[in-house]
């Protein structure tokens, strides 16, 4: 009998994961990983924050080492597509003409940025996913100049925050009337608008952008003329798209497996087709904190979900599994932390140090936390929902009161 | 061996640490756990993120709050991904109520 051979498409969190997790449990068949890009599997964080200020190189990003890869028999296949998954045959297709049978495959194939082309662009705008743009986009980071952002997600702001800290002046374009609007609340937004205003960010709620332009002589400084839909001009030297994501799931698709905004999965990473599993941002799963699958972009997701699946897998147990949906997004110096899911009522919190704090609740139950620099209330508060406290929301806002102790 | 004083052992809480900022090096964490006490570096070995300030300590286990890695305190060996890289762990002499470490041997 031939040796099981277990082949993960994605070079990202996820796929990286599961590759090493498998071999962390005892896995002794073949794993053969393919990735899209060039590099070995890194970890997206830095790309956004230190890899633009220069904090964080392109090798401190990486899930392990190459040779630490290599040494764990994980075979690497780096800038190569799949092109063509049979699902039934057990058969992966590569661009250059390479075919993987496999046992098992886990689709960790990722998202890619919505592309945004405005009139006059001759194509879609630079965006932000891939080493290389973060690279690129690192060199055009230039004391001085001034760059326009186009979203106000986490991606954006963190864009904006890297820009200060470079020397750069940046503009920022977004539709919604507020800052993160997916990712936290209202009030928490408001904070965080505050801060971006104060640190001199050029912040435009609300509005879109209509056309970009090459800079004509009487508009000053910049490479780009950028007209928003109230017809604003704002002059920019660089200019990034960061409105999303979509899932990457056009070779599950092909391959009829169930997909509706992500690549169908169950609580353990199962698709509609046995023994073909997906993880990361390209999963929509079964999650205990919704009553509908859930697509999650983010790094604890890729993490949890990639170790969830390689424990399938082996059919065992997931080691140091959380539940909880969260992230993190370093901006203007401060750590802001999101725990759970920002639904139900918001209560907001400043502690006499004036750091922010929201707490969501549901039915008398913590569901939700956001934090700026309080690590300690974010961990509690990932463990209270965890186990769905039920908490008085009264003593929660109280300013006397001590919410690690109430969470505790 | 060279032994610094950190600090007392009331100063830590118990199942709890304690940051000490020091010149001229990163900051360490003093963890107590009963009558024991031990020294660490305080920041996680994966990503930029202090310990004693957003882990939680489970008997001898820190969990990083930030990826939720986790470390031994008595060894400093990695006891959950996504940490590679052990924790630095420094020799500790314990004279009444103060805490020494051994902080350029080992």
């Amino acid at each position: 009998m031939s040796e099981r051979h277990v082949v993960i498409v994605g070079g990202g969190q996820a796929g990286g994961r599961v590759a090493l997790s498998l071999r962390e449990a005892g896995f002794q068949g073949r794993i053969t990983l393919v990735a899209e890009e060039a590099h070995p599997p890194y970890e997206r964080p830095a790309l956004s924050k230190g890899l633009l200020t220069g904090e964080a190189e392109p090798d401190t990003t990486l899930l392990a080492p190459a040779a630490h890869l290599a040494q764990m028999g994980v075979a690497l296949i780096t800038a190569t597509r799949a092109t063509e998954l049979d699902a039934v045959a057990r058969r992966l297709l590569l661009e250059d003409g390479r075919r993987l049978d496999f046992d098992d495959l886990v689709l960790a194939t990722g998202a890619r940025p919505r592309r945004l082309v405005p009139e006059g662009a001759a194509g879609p705008l630079p965006v932000l996913r891939r080493m290389d743009e973060a690279l690129a986009l690192r060199e055009r980071l230039r004391p001085g100049t001034t760059l326009a952002v186009v979203g106000g997600g986490v991606i954006g702001l963190e864009l904006v925050s890297s820009a200060l800290a470079r020397g750069v002046r940046p503009v920022l374009i977004e539709a919604a009337d507020r800052l993160m609007a997916r990712q936290v609340g209202p009030a928490a937004s408001a904070f965080i608008e505050a801060r971006h205003r104060a640190a001199g960010t050029e912040l435009h709620l609300g509005r879109t952008l209509r056309r970009i332009d090459p800079r004509s002589l009487d508009s000053g400084p910049g490479v780009f003329v950028l007209t928003l839909d109230d017809g604003t001009a704002i002059a920019a030297d660089a200019v990034v798209a960061a409105i999303g994501v979509v899932p990457d799931m056009a070779l599950a698709e092909a391959a009829g497996l169930a997909c509706e905004d992500g690549i169908l999965v169950d609580a353990e990473g199962r698709t509609s087709q046995p023994g073909i599993w997906a993880a990361g941002d390209v999963a929509r799963a079964v999650v205990p904190w919704s009553d509908r699958p859930e697509r999650q972009e983010s790094w604890r997701n890729a993490e949890m979900q990639a170790r969830r699946v390689a424990a399938s897998i082996l059919g065992s147990d997931p080691a140091g599994d959380d539940l909880v949906p969260g992230f993190w997004s370093d901006q203007l110096g401060q750590r802001l932390q999101s725990e759970g899911v920002c639904a139900g009522t918001e209560i907001v919190r400043l502690s006499g140090d004036g750091r922010f704090a929201a707490f969501h609740l549901r039915d008398g139950r913590l569901v939700g936390c956001t934090t700026l620099d309080n690590p300690k209330l974010a961990t509690l508060a990932r463990r209270a929902i965890g186990r769905g406290l039920e908490i008085d929301p009264a003593a929660l806002a109280d300013p006397g009161g001590d919410p690690l102790r109430l969470l505790r | 061996m060279t032994w610094t004083r950190l600090c007392s052992i009331s100063d830590i809480s118990e199942d709890d640490g304690l940051r000490i900022d020091r010149d001229g090096r990163g900051p360490l964490a003093a963890w107590r756990v009963g009558d024991a006490v031990f020294v660490t570096d305080d920041t996680c070995t994966h990503g930029q993120a202090s310990l004693t300030e957003g882990g939680i300590l489970d008997g001898f286990q820190i969990e990083c709050g930030l990826h939720l890695g986790a470390f031994d305190v008595r060894d400093g060996k990695v006891t959950s991904a996504p940490c590679t890289i052990p924790l630095r762990v420094y020799p500790v002499r314990i004279e009444a109520d103060e805490v020494f470490a051994a902080l350029n041997d080992t």
